[in-house]
């Protein structure tokens, strides 16, 4: 038995209305990719039901917009970012952390705080300056 | 380079050591120079931290705490140590700049025949006593 053959027979029950669920999408699927004048009419029923089918779903999930809502919640954006930019710790435009070892630029902040802590921590503590420490490291 | 300098220059203004902060004592390829400046010095206060180290001889040395020494004399505080001629540490608290204090550490360690020198310069809100209690709390807790 063809293809055609089956499908034939399977529109045939279709239109008798004894086709299962899955026999109609199979039914369907085959429609869609034939282009055998003997199914037009059944791809043009397939064809509404599925845009019909398109359409429930799409009003289903249709989002209604809520103008004052949306409104509140630009304001709402707005006052948070305006309270962010007023209280939000200000990185000055001049901030600096660099260290010249001999003529060699080095800018790993992470390394040169911790040589400044210490050498706060020392100088402030009576110790050994770390800086004298990094001078040494450095040393050539 | 000539831009950590210019920096440098404005930040020390006024004080005999900026002469060294800006590498006419010893030459910047001979030392090592730290600067940060902003939300990086907040944790003590401090807005602002500069440190050179060098190694020097003794002339150079003596010529160094020449000009701390000179910086001192208008001077809000002052401690210092002499190791025979050469002052080998000082901590100055200069005159404060409006609200803003600044300080001078200062310190030469010998090393054979010569001195290992590091000078720091400070700027901030800070007192002598935060610092000291900042840096002696940590001191505490490391132990």
């Amino acid at each position: 038995m063809t293809d055609k053959e089956k499908y034939t027979r399977l529109m045939q029950r279709y239109w008798e209305a004894e086709t299962t669920p899955a026999e109609e999408r199979e039914l369907a699927r085959y429609a869609a990719r034939t282009d055998d004048p003997a199914f037009d009419q059944l791809r043009g029923v397939l064809g509404y039901l599925s845009v019909g089918r398109t359409t429930r779903v799409r009003k289903g999930r249709r989002v209604r917009i809520y103008p004052i809502a949306a409104a509140a919640a630009g304001i709402a954006a707005v006052i948070a970012l305006a309270l962010t930019l007023r209280f939000a710790p200000a990185r000055q435009a001049d901030d600096l952390c660099v260290r010249y070892a001999y003529g060699v630029k080095y800018s790993d902040s992470d390394a040169i705080m911790t040589s400044v802590e210490s050498s706060l921590a020392d100088f402030f503590a009576g110790e050994t300056p770390a800086e004298v420490q990094l001078f040494e490291m450095f040393q050539r | 380079m000539l831009l950590l300098l210019s920096g440098t220059a404005f930040a020390q203004r006024g004080l005999s050591c900026n002469a060294v902060f800006r590498g006419k004592i010893v030459p910047p390829q001979r030392m090592v120079t730290t600067e940060v400046r902003g939300g990086g010095m907040a944790t003590y206060k401090l807005d602002y931290y500069k440190g050179v180290t060098f190694q020097v001889d003794t002339a150079t040395a003596l010529k160094v705490a020449a000009l701390v020494a000179a910086d001192t004399g208008a001077a809000r505080s002052v401690q210092t140590e002499m190791t025979g001629e050469l002052m080998t540490y000082a901590l100055v608290e200069l005159k404060p700049d409006g609200k803003i204090k600044r300080y001078l550490c200062y310190q030469a360690r010998p090393s054979g025949p010569i001195w290992k020198v590091t000078l720091l310069y400070l700027e901030g809100i800070a007192t002598l006593e935060d610092l000291n209690s900042m840096f002696a709390k940590q001191e505490t807790n490391d132990k």
